[in-house]
């Protein structure tokens, strides 16, 4: 009897062990295709951001952009394609960037500059959305990744300082083409400086990172600061302080990719951090 | 028996607490705990441990309960209500995860919405602020066409006095001009008439003048005559110088002399008639003089005629002359006037392009403010 007793306790424990096991082992698998889902929707965000802003040259006229902009459909779609069978395509938001995304292309030749602009935004948006919910779902959270704490801030505060770059690219190339800084360029021109600004000083700086990585995270941080400062500066002196709008929209152009560039590299180097502790 | 219920349930609990039922692990515990004591003891006390078990299993609950609201109630007290920030709020629930885990998402959308109408808040308080600097604009531009439109007014004034005065030197010009006018008939007329007896003096001269042919004629015919006597008288002379020497040298025979005499006396008729005829001619001569003088009398007293026209004339025209001096003098005025009066004009001119500017730069701020406009109306309109 006794014998049977302990069989029992022995396999209810073995039991016990062997779930535990699996349950952690389930949980990294889902942070790792978690991440692996992250790093697509990323790149569709990238994608997009790039897409928003040669749609606006092509609306201007500028037929050089169509070759691109079909290079970076097929791009998105094989990316949108990829992650359709995934958990990420369960979530409502993603049903809303499909439905979005098709409208954006069948009404792309029809729209106007600024509803172009607008519509990409808000598809964005809803994209770095579907991207914290994904980290969010795929357990990429402080509770479950003690070592870097503030892992929130990448999903949220750096995407959309980074997309606030973008828009402020977008926004800034149009002034500079047309020489003429209107009342509402000027409102949402101020806006975006603020919200870099006080993402400079916040987001930034709370951004985990592990000791082994301290020196490059500095390093990258540093990069990044300086060249916000750099675009902030040029937004508020020539484009939206200045009496008469003289920047070439071209160098803006490159100030402004160079600084989502910066943010792009954080971001990588926040995901090779989790792919180490994961 | 007792043993291998409570082998068997223990890894049963530790299973439930691992699976994350904490709340079952406390139960099913409970519920082992007073079966095993109830075993050893009489069914009265086995009923009493029953009581207590429950009594514990429910001031468990009570107390898990309790504690679980508490927790809830310090997270809801501890909520950032600026930011709505979900990552900031960590349960430790015993109650279903999945219950947890749709509260967070709910507050995730509701700190998304929240954040989203900070952002668009944001983006109105520019919007204010713009539209404030604009209405301040459009202010300033307002002011300097008030200013403008005030000098204007004043020119305006300006201008009118002018043109009064303008008006009474039209007046006065006009005057002059009717009496200039009048001045001019009057010479008009006296140079007809001036016209007229300068012709009566032209034909009059003609008359003399052909009057004076015809007298030269007569005393062309004159001087023949006057030589045919001439001649005649030399050959009077000459034979009467013969006869002399004839009847002197002839006595008796001086009578065929009577021959001569007869011829001379035949001379002297006829010299006599011619010297009748020079008479005559002299007379018609003395006589042409005479209406001759009579004419250029006439003639005479038309040039004085002609002289007093003239002289009425050019009186006529120093009286023109001081009208057109007056004139002159009245035109230079009116043209001084009309100067300052095109210095008002340019004043004037340069208000209104003022507010012509005015105009444009509101124009152009409406433009802005409309774009404002709908960008507020875009941004209350947003998801």
């Amino acid at each position: 009897m006794q014998w049977i007793t302990l069989t029992t306790a022995t396999f209810c424990i073995l039991i016990i062990f062997l779930i535990k096991k699996m349950k952690i082992s389930n949980n990294k698998k889902i942070q790792k295709d978690g991440l692996v889902h992250i790093c697509q929707i990323k790149r569709i965000i990238i994608f997009a951001q790039q897409h928003r802003g040669l749609t606006a040259a092509w609306l201007n006229g500028d037929t050089n952009a169509e070759a691109k902009l079909t290079g970076i459909k097929k791009l998105i779609s094989q990316e949108i394609n990829s992650l359709m069978l995934s958990p990420v395509a369960k979530n409502e938001r993603w049903a809303a960037f499909t439905d979005h995304w098709g409208r954006l292309l069948s009404f792309n030749n029809k729209s106007s500059v600024s509803n172009s602009f607008e519509q990409h935004t808000m598809m964005i948006k809803n994209l770095a959305y579907l991207l914290e919910d994904t980290a969010e779902s795929s357990h990429l959270t402080a509770d479950f990744l003690p070592k870097i704490n503030n892992i929130g801030y990448v999903w949220r505060e750096l995407i959309l300082t980074t997309e606030n770059i973008g828009q402020s690219r977008a926004i800034g190339v149009s002034v500079a083409v047309q020489q003429c800084c209107s009342s509402v360029d000027k409102i949402r021109l101020n806006f975006l400086i603020q919200t870099m600004a006080k993402t400079t000083i916040d987001t930034l700086q709370r951004l985990s990172h592990l000791p082994e990585e301290h020196h490059t995270h500095t390093n990258l941080v540093k990069k990044a600061t300086e060249s916000m400062n750099k675009l902030i500066e040029v937004m508020t002196s020539e484009l939206v302080g200045a009496a008469k709008v003289a920047i070439d929209s071209n160098q803006y152009f490159e100030l402004a990719t160079e600084t989502m560039s910066k943010m792009n590299d954080i971001f990588d180097h926040q995901v090779k951090q989790l792919n180490k502790v994961i | 028996m007792g043993y291998t219920i409570l082998i068997i349930f223990l890894p049963i609990t530790l299973l439930i607490k691992n699976l994350g039922l904490k709340i079952y692990f406390w139960i099913t515990l409970t519920i082992f705990f007073g079966f095993f004591v109830s075993l050893f003891y009489f069914p009265i006390v086995k009923l009493i441990f029953v009581f207590v078990v429950l009594l514990y299993l429910l001031s468990g609950i009570a107390c898990i309960a309790s504690s679980q609201l508490k927790q809830i109630k310090s997270v809801i007290e501890h909520i950032n209500t600026k930011n709505f920030d979900h990552r900031d709020i960590h349960f430790n629930s015993l109650a279903n995860s999945e219950f947890i885990e749709e509260l967070l998402v709910k507050y995730r959308e509701l700190g998304r919405v929240i954040t989203h109408h900070n952002e668009k808040n944001k983006e109105v308080e520019y919007s204010a602020i713009q539209v404030i600097e604009i209405s301040s604009e459009v202010k300033n531009n307002v002011l300097l066409q008030s200013d403008a439109i005030n000098s204007t007014a004043s020119a305006v004034t300006q201008m009118s006095h002018s043109l009064s005065e303008i008006n009474n030197e039209i007046s006065k010009t006009h005057h002059s001009s009717c009496l200039a006018s009048e001045i001019a008939n009057q010479g008009r007329d006296t140079l007809v008439s001036l016209s007229n007896a300068v012709t009566n003096v032209n034909k009059r001269a003609k008359i003399t003048q052909q009057r004076m042919v015809s007298l030269n004629e007569l005393v062309i015919n004159v001087e023949k005559i006057t030589e045919s006597i001439q001649q005649i008288s030399q050959q009077i002379n000459l034979l009467a110088l013969n006869a002399s020497i004839e009847a002197a040298r002839a006595g008796e025979f001086g009578l065929g002399f009577a021959v001569v005499a007869e011829e001379v006396r035949a001379l002297a008729k006829r010299t006599h008639n011619s010297t009748d005829s020079i008479v005559a001619n002299i007379d018609d001569v003395l006589k042409e003089s005479s209406e001759i003088v009579s004419t250029m009398s006439e003639v005479v007293i038309q040039t004085d005629v002609c002289l007093q026209k003239v002289n009425e004339v050019d009186i006529s025209f120093n009286d023109i002359e001081k009208a057109t001096e007056q004139v002159k003098h009245q035109m230079e005025i009116v043209s001084n006037v009309s100067t300052e009066q095109a210095a008002a004009t340019h004043e004037i001119s340069e208000h209104i392009a003022q507010v012509v500017l005015g105009a444009q730069a509101n124009s152009d701020i409406a433009v802005q403010s409309q774009l404002v406009a709908n960008h507020l109306r875009k941004l209350t309109q947003r998801q």
